[in-house]
């Protein structure tokens, strides 16, 4: 499950990350995948694409996970709680993930969080997910914007309830995605004079994927490729009305502002039980700002905290080799796991990435690594991943649910 | 319902994994703590006159004193921002008003002047000075310049930054500077 604000997570409609991958103009990549698509009938006539090894929409129903655990958050410390994913549920094509943490490294965040994924509308070719969440930050650790910010945290203190809604449309066995997102958040935060008022305010983003691999949720051959865009949000819908103040928790820089994130991965077999993944992102934010530094987008590397790497452009690069031990077991497990057990999957990760505010080469100057390996519990529905990385600030780990790309 | 071995071997692997996870935080510790005390060396406190700290919107929130024969107030003095300038001596103090917990205003101003012009951030921590109001302080240094960042949360959410500036090291923690920020205090 993840909680995402439409305009900066930069995830699809199965909450895996987008990406992007080119050094072009506001346009040229969301005509380049438009033009992708209407040649998409011929490429698969000739074969170009692998096909599904399972229908997706087949998979088996109320396959579920519940992990009671201690876990980490990389920049937003360390939590008690559950963590729960269920597909299917009772065959509607329905999913739904949940997340309920205290944390107990002093950064005082309570988390209560579930989202529904692809509730029907119509059939399974078009749903809508909702999600929702209550949040409060009480001592989170944030970090300056910019390519030059030092590694040196500030406290972050909110307070908000969070609401999301995405329709998404999904063509030809989902290889063909389009979604909008439309996210409210309702918060407290403190005027110059330290009033407490209230922040309402709206975002919405747009996104479109293309998916030719063999497996929606473990591929192991093909393409994907994906592209978001923020939107100019509402001032009012079903969620409520904007405040009016200039407060935006959701957007930290002006309403001119456009984010676009775009990303390609590739998955290729090479031998029995090895694959190998190369992932590709890259954001963008165009227009101007009254702020100082504007952000694009975070670098998505897992070795520092997130939020670590930020500014007007970004690009990241990773490769990662997976290990697969097939099991084929069924897991039956009375309130807290229901389903099979695929594989037991361990995976080695180099990644790279770099921000800058301009675009051009220094992109590609000094840039950001890390290194580490992970396990991933594979379920036929379900992918429960545990990643230790490492870079030259710190260690990180997370525990989540899907693989990284 | 039996439950197998294997998966129990599949719990207990979740589980320690989970655990595996919450190794490490993301929380930077602070150095500093305790008394502010008087400050080392420069020239002899005489009497402090009083300069209030107000509210953007004009209400007092709190008051300060300054040797009038070292500082002289710059800007809109009586208001929420302000400086003590010391020519002679190179040593400025500048005063801006924050909202919230007073540790994050100073930490991020810190991280931007990192950012945007080079400083090394030093230490970091609460003080507390004479009047018992805390201040939470950041030092910071470029070559040729040393400033110390004090944030303190005077009212409800709101409070003054206090900028410390100088030309060395020492000046920084002169006995005329900490004379003025002991002497910050709520009303």
């Amino acid at each position: 499950m993840v909680l995402d604000a439409p305009h900066e997570s930069g995830t699809d409609s199965r909450g895996n990350r987008i990406v992007l991958s080119c050094r072009c103009s506001r346009w040229s990549g969301a005509l380049a995948v438009v033009l992708l698509a209407l040649l998409l009938p011929g490429l698969a006539r000739a074969q170009i694409f692998p096909e599904r090894r399972r229908d997706y929409d087949a998979r088996p129903p109320n396959e579920y996970l519940i992990i009671p655990a201690v876990a980490s958050l990389p920049g937003f410390g360390v939590f008690v709680g559950v963590i729960a994913s269920g597909s299917n549920l009772f065959d509607t094509g329905m999913n739904v993930g949940a997340g309920g943490a205290e944390s107990i490294s002093g950064s005082d965040i309570h988390l209560q969080a579930i989202a529904f994924q692809e509730i029907p509308i119509w059939e399974r070719t078009l749903t809508f997910d909702y999600q929702l969440a209550d949040i409060k930050l009480g001592n989170l650790q944030g970090r300056a914007p910019g390519r030059n910010a030092p590694n040196f945290t500030y406290p972050i203190t909110q307070e908000f309830f969070f609401q999301l809604v995405r329709p998404t449309l999904r063509l030809w066995e989902r290889r063909i995605t389009v979604a909008y997102s439309l996210g409210y958040v309702n918060g407290f935060t403190v005027d110059e004079n330290g009033n407490e008022i209230t922040s309402r305010n709206h975002a919405s983003s747009a996104s479109f994927a293309l998916d030719f691999t063999d497996d929606v949720v473990n591929p192991v051959k093909g393409m994907r490729f994906s592209y978001q865009t923020s939107l100019t949000p509402p001032t009012s819908s079903f969620f409520g009305t904007n405040s009016g103040n200039a407060r935006n928790l959701l957007a930290s820089s002006g309403a001119n502002i456009t984010r676009e994130q775009y990303e390609m991965t590739g998955y290729v077999p090479v031998l029995e039980r090895w694959d190998l993944v190369g992932n590709v992102q890259y954001f963008q934010a165009v227009g101007d700002s009254n702020s100082a530094v504007v952000t694009g987008g975070s670098l998505q590397l897992r070795g520092y905290p997130g939020g670590r790497w930020s500014d007007r452009y970004g690009v990241t690069g990773a490769f990662e080799a997976r290990y697969t031990i097939p099991m084929f077991r069924r897991l039956e497990i009375p309130y807290l796991a229901h389903g099979i057990i695929e594989g037991l999957q361990l995976a080695a990760f180099y990644e790279q990435g770099q921000v800058s505010p301009t675009r051009d080469n220094s992109l590609f100057t000094s840039m950001h690594s890390d290194y580490g390996g992970g396990v991933r519990l594979i379920l036929k529905s379900i992918v429960v991943r545990f990643d230790v990385a490492l870079s030259d600030e710190t260690t990180t780990t997370a525990l989540t649910i899907n693989q990284p790309f | 319902m039996i439950v197998s071995r294997s998966q129990i071997a599949v719990v207990a692997l979740l589980v320690a994994l989970g655990g595996l996870s919450a190794c490490g935080s993301d929380k930077q510790t602070d150095k500093l703590s305790g008394d502010l005390g008087p400050g080392l060396g420069g020239p002899a406190v005489s009497s402090l006159t009083a300069l209030d700290l107000t509210k953007p919107d004009g209400s007092v929130i709190g008051s300060l004193g300054y040797d009038a024969a070292f500082f002289t107030p710059t800007g809109p003095t009586g208001t929420f921002q302000a400086a003590l300038s010391s020519p002679a001596y190179g040593i400025t103090i500048g005063l801006s008003h924050i909202s919230g917990r007073p540790d994050t205003p100073c930490r991020f101003n810190a991280a931007v002047l990192a950012r945007d012009a080079a400083y090394q951030i030093g230490d970091t921590g609460f003080r507390t000075n004479a009047s018992g109001q805390d201040l939470y302080e950041v030092d910071l240094s470029v070559p040729g310049t040393y400033l110390r960042l004090y944030c303190a949360k005077l009212r409800e959410n709101v409070g003054m930054q206090f900028t410390v500036a100088a030309n060395s090291p020492d000046k920084v923690g002169w006995m005329q500077v900490h004379a003025t920020l002991n002497s910050v205090r709520a009303q």
